[in-house]
């Protein structure tokens, strides 16, 4: 499974996550992250269609499906939760 | 509901005290005696003359008041009385129109606001006319006024439900500076280039660069913002006498007033996070941030953290909706001295930019950027909101009540 992160240097919620979504990383090593950059990986992200909101998580299952998308500030273990829901 | 209420009590208790603060009732005092106005004011000034036809038909209608006019720009006799009662009663001379009433004064005239508080003055000597004295014209006369002491009257004290009587025009706008201040700050464009430009600069590994230019990005915005405050009082002072203006700004008041309840509402709903801004802004600061950090020549990087500062704070005016105009609005209803407004517009200034120098100093004590919840900026949208509309109705129904502070 692979799980995109889409943030940006500018975003105070991003940085706020940022130890967070470290956390979860370390903590669930069945999935792959990936970390995008919402100006500098401008054509990736605009092809994910992500609105207006930052940071945005999305979860892909191995075939490369959207399994779920969610966005914003949250606790780390809201996350966690989060991903494992999606993963059952 | 009872756990939505615990969980924003303290905004809750915070936006009524607030409103409180403003919304108080004067006190109303409890057989007359004649009352002499002293009016020191010059040719051609546009205050005195309004003052003056706010006087000449009261006076004529009242028996119980006399008013007296001095000119001071053509005559140095009066000029020097005037001198005379601001060293007796301890007062700045350095503005016209200056009344005198008893031992009270009143700086500047503002229809709706400083008319209210001469009548004020005048209600007070008369129910209370053992307080009243006339020390101009016992200066006048030449007769020692020795110590002045203290009549009782005061505007500042109010009513406020459960609290009882407070003397709240002394904290009212250093108060409103810092609330309005603060919620101004938390306007996110200024605060995004900052975060921006630091994360760029920290890949430069040069700690005194980041230094330089991180102040410089802070310091241009204080001008920036101050400076159009400044502009903005210079000419709210001059045109605060035209009703028609006032009720502009209280329409300008009023609009971002529910401008900010309705983003509140929107975002109530939505998670927190970052709002991405408008695609070809973002891009624009971008490249003057890459410009910025690429400049192999310090003092243009210098000169460009400047120009996005400017340009930053200039947009960051715009998206205040009216929070800096309003409050300077305020400021000149007022008519304060110079130096009052300084520091009434420092407290402001501070407070708009105490996130960005908190973000700052972290960033450059840990040499890293700490990220903060977006969710306060929710709440300011709802306490602004409330703020402006209540200021919004002052402005049009009891400008007066916007009188906060007195000298």
């Amino acid at each position: 499974m692979k799980l995109i992160v889409i943030t940006a240097l500018w975003c105070p919620s991003c940085l706020l996550m940022k130890p967070r979504i470290q956390k979860v990383q370390e903590s669930m090593s069945a999935i792959t992250f990936e970390h995008l950059d919402f100006d500098f990986d401008e054509d990736k992200v605009k092809a994910l269609d992500i609105g207006k909101k930052l940071p945005v998580y999305i979860l892909y299952n191995d075939e490369g499906n959207e399994v779920i998308r969610f966005k914003g500030e949250m606790k780390t273990d809201e996350l966690e939760r989060k991903i494992h829901d999606a993963m059952d | 509901m009872m756990r939505w209420i615990r969980k924003r009590g303290f905004m809750i208790v915070s936006a009524m005290m607030l409103i409180l603060s403003i919304l108080v009732v004067p006190v109303k005092a409890e057989s007359a005696i004649k009352v002499d106005i002293y009016l020191f004011g010059q040719d051609g000034c546009l205050h005195c003359a309004d003052e003056k036809a706010f006087l000449d038909p009261y006076v004529s209608q009242n028996t119980t008041v006399q008013y007296h006019y001095y000119e001071v720009l053509k005559d140095d006799g009066n000029a020097q009385l005037m001198a005379k009662i601001g060293v007796a009663l301890d007062i700045p001379t350095t503005s016209t129109p200056l009344t005198i009433i008893g031992s009270q004064y009143v700086v500047g005239f503002i229809s709706g606001t400083t008319d209210q508080q001469i009548l004020d003055i005048i209600a007070y000597y008369q129910e209370n006319p053992t307080r009243y004295r006339d020390i101009v014209g016992e200066l006048i006369g030449n007769k020692n006024v020795g110590d002045i002491g203290d009549d009782g009257y005061t505007t500042t004290t109010f009513n406020i439900p459960f609290l009882g009587k407070i003397e709240a025009t002394k904290v009212s706008l250093p108060l409103l500076a810092l609330v309005m201040g603060t919620l101004d700050g938390f306007n996110p464009c200024a605060m995004w280039a900052l975060l921006f430009l630091m994360s760029m600069l920290f890949n430069m590994d040069n700690k005194r660069k980041v230094w330089i230019l991180g102040l410089t990005f802070l310091g241009t915005s204080a001008l920036v913002y101050f400076g159009f405050m400044v502009a903005w009082l210079n000419l709210a002072t001059y045109l605060s006498s035209i009703r028609l203006i006032q009720i502009g700004i209280a329409a300008v008041a009023l609009i971002g007033g529910f401008y900010n309840l309705r983003k509140y509402l929107k975002a109530r709903k939505e998670e927190d996070g970052c709002e991405v801004i408008d695609e070809s802004r973002r891009k624009r600061m971008m490249k003057q941030v890459l410009s910025i950090t690429s400049q192999k020549v310090f003092v243009l990087a210098v000169l460009g953290t400047m120009a996005l500062a400017f340009f930053v704070n200039l947009f960051e005016l715009l998206c205040s909706a009216g929070l800096p105009m309003i409050f300077t609005q305020i400021l000149s209803m007022n008519a304060l001295s110079p130096v009052e407004n300084g520091l009434y517009l420092l407290i402001y200034m501070i407070c708009y930019l105490l996130d960005d120098i908190i973000v700052f100093a972290i960033g450059m004590w840990t040499m890293k950027l700490t990220g903060f919840s977006t969710k306060y900026a929710k709440y300011s949208h709802l306490i602004g909101g409330i703020l402006m509309i209540v200021i919004g109705i002052l402005m049009i129904v009891h400008p007066e009540w916007l009188r906060l502070s007195f000298s």
